[in-house]
């Protein structure tokens, strides 16, 4: 029982016992909260246990869990648009940063001049070098290609092989400049779904989070936003394979065959496979928003990404939401018209903001 | 999902996508910390710009950062107290001396009155009436706790004080908070029993 304590305690103060705590005590007790606000297995039993081997303190643990759980403070948001203007804000300063480093200011000290003139005697080495290497090993300095689509928006890039890339609304692919020659390459981030050209010398490799998806010529899903919990790769046809993309003996690796998909989770790392409905994964490139079971912060999700809007629930629902059903190509007031009748809201418009009000 | 570290670990080594994903990860509370001490939309996100703007181009110097997000929360308060600082300077042409003082904006989310749970809503009541009461450092190391949750070392790196001390900051708060809760608790059984 001892040991109990102590580890539990650890954090604060060593010398005291649980029987001893007081309301403040168990606040401060890291473990404590750990237990009232997390969900970490092995402290929970620890508490649950302790609940029972001194019962006198139960009093106090309901008060303290109490007092925790109605701590839930105001937080300030940034829309997604002013999240990404942000973003970008960042990009294109550090963009003018590295080009004013090449741009030679005003004639500084003389060691400025003899160091700029250094440099530039070392670049023009490296040039001549890689001329050189190039035409010996054919080495590469290549750039990358961005393409994003906007929230609110879809996009179909042809890659350099033709193959084809539908890009769901605020996703990214990234590619080199080199792509083809020796290897096609992507990184994904978002939703993609990718008709890829067979070519059986040069494997077509998706990478995203940490798992790489590799296939010869197929049609497949991916889907990683950065608030997923799980990377879902899904296939239509041909076949694929699923691994983590670091290098690692015993990495376990999934093969898909049409109308399975992988599950990949971000926290613990397993990968799983199971069937999918094409109508459901598949749905958002055919124009058509689906829902299965959905609750009311995935739906709130879906249409943020999906019209770029910013919408704000300002209160629960009675009864927590599920819903099923499909939407294709209907405006985001059809939409909002239709669920506010059937989940029992009423909502306002003002410019990309939407405010919604159970009834 | 990658660790901090791992992204880090890109950063350093010049992937320009792994600062876009550190940026993504904690812009959320980067933001929401900074508007409790500044208050400032434009303020803050000139900050947070400049913050990671930084930390690309002195990545090569800063080299390992056990704490990612300890270490941007830190790089955001010194930087907007110093722009809070700078402001007041030219608001008032006096110079106001270089103490810390800004107040910490810590509210609990209103329920709507529909769907109260009475006693839950008075406990909050009365918890908000606390948070009011406390000092703005007592309410940091709150909210730094409980809503960041963040380790005693790490608060105190914040806080820029001993472990110990946030040890005190956090005891004192707490009793108060504790003593004030259950007073009220007492007078209304008093008033009932009368």
């Amino acid at each position: 029982m001892c040991l109990y304590i102590q580890t539990l305690a650890k954090f604060y103060i060593m010398t005291k016992s649980i029987s001893d705590y007081s309301v403040e005590d168990f606040l401060m007790d890291e473990g404590f909260i750990d237990w009232v606000y997390g969900d970490d297995k092995k402290t929970h039993q620890n508490w649950e246990g302790l609940i029972k081997d001194f019962p006198d303190c139960i009093h106090k643990i309901h008060q303290a869990k109490q007092i925790l759980l109605s701590m839930d403070f105001e937080t300030k948001k940034m829309s997604t648009n002013q999240k990404n203007e942000l973003s970008e804000r960042i990009q294109r300063k550090l963009q003018n940063d590295s080009a004013d480093h090449v741009v030679v200011k005003k004639p500084g000290s003389n060691w400025m001049r003899y160091a700029a003139l250094l440099a530039l005697l070392i670049a023009v080495g490296i040039v001549v070098k890689w001329g050189i290497r190039e035409k010996e090993q054919d080495v590469q300095v290549s750039q990358y290609v961005v393409k994003e689509s906007a929230i609110g928006q879809k996009s179909t890039i042809t890659l350099p092989d033709g193959s084809t890339v539908k890009l769901n609304s605020e996703s990214k692919l990234v590619y080199g400049e080199n792509f083809d020659e020796h290897l096609r390459e992507v990184e994904l981030t978002g939703e993609a779904f990718f008709m890829v050209v067979k070519k059986p010398s040069v494997p077509f490799i998706v990478k995203t989070g940490d798992i790489k998806a590799t296939v010869l010529g197929t049609s497949f899903n991916v889907r990683n936003y950065e608030e997923d919990a799980n990377i879902e790769i899904a296939l239509a046809t041909g076949s694929l394979q699923v691994e983590e993309s670091r290098a690692a003996s015993g990495n376990s690796k999934i093969v898909l065959a049409p109308s399975e998909m992988t599950n990949y989770s971000k926290s613990s790392g397993k990968m799983n496979k199971i069937k999918f409905e094409e109508e459901e994964v598949l749905a958002w490139k055919n124009n058509t928003l689906f829902f299965n079971q959905a609750e009311m912060k995935e739906i709130e999700q879906e249409l943020e990404r999906w019209f770029g809007v910013d919408i704000r629930v300002l209160n629960q629902p009675g009864t927590p939401v599920k819903l099923s059903t499909k939407f294709t190509n209907q405006s985001l007031e059809n939409i909002l018209e239709t669920l506010g009748f059937t989940l029992g809201f009423q909502y306002e418009f003002s410019k990309n903001k939407v405010n919604v009000t159970f009834n | 999902m990658e660790t901090d570290q791992a992204l880090w670990e890109k950063v350093l080594n010049s992937h320009p996508s792994a600062l876009d994903a550190i940026y993504f990860r904690y812009a959320d509370d980067l933001y929401d910390y900074g508007m409790k001490i500044s208050n400032d939309e434009a303020m803050v996100e000139d900050v947070i710009q400049d913050i990671f703007v930084d930390l690309w181009n002195k990545r090569k110097t800063l080299g390992t950062i056990e704490y990612l997000k300890t270490y941007l929360l830190v790089a955001l308060k010194r930087r907007l107290l110093r722009k809070m600082q700078q402001q007041k300077r030219m608001d008032t042409y006096q110079n106001p001396g270089l103490q810390e003082s800004y107040d910490f904006q810590l509210r609990l989310v209103q329920q709507p009155s529909v769907l109260r749970d009475m006693e839950q809503a008075d406990r909050k009541e009365k918890i908000a009436a606390v948070l009011l009461s406390l000092t703005p450092k007592q309410r940091e190391a709150i909210f730094l706790k409980y809503y960041q949750g963040l380790s005693y070392s790490e608060i105190s790196e914040i806080l820029n004080i001993e472990t110990k001390a946030v040890y005190k900051l956090m005891a004192r708060a707490l009793s108060t908070l504790k003593s004030n809760i259950s007073l009220k608790i007492l007078m209304g059984i008093l008033i009932l029993v009368a």
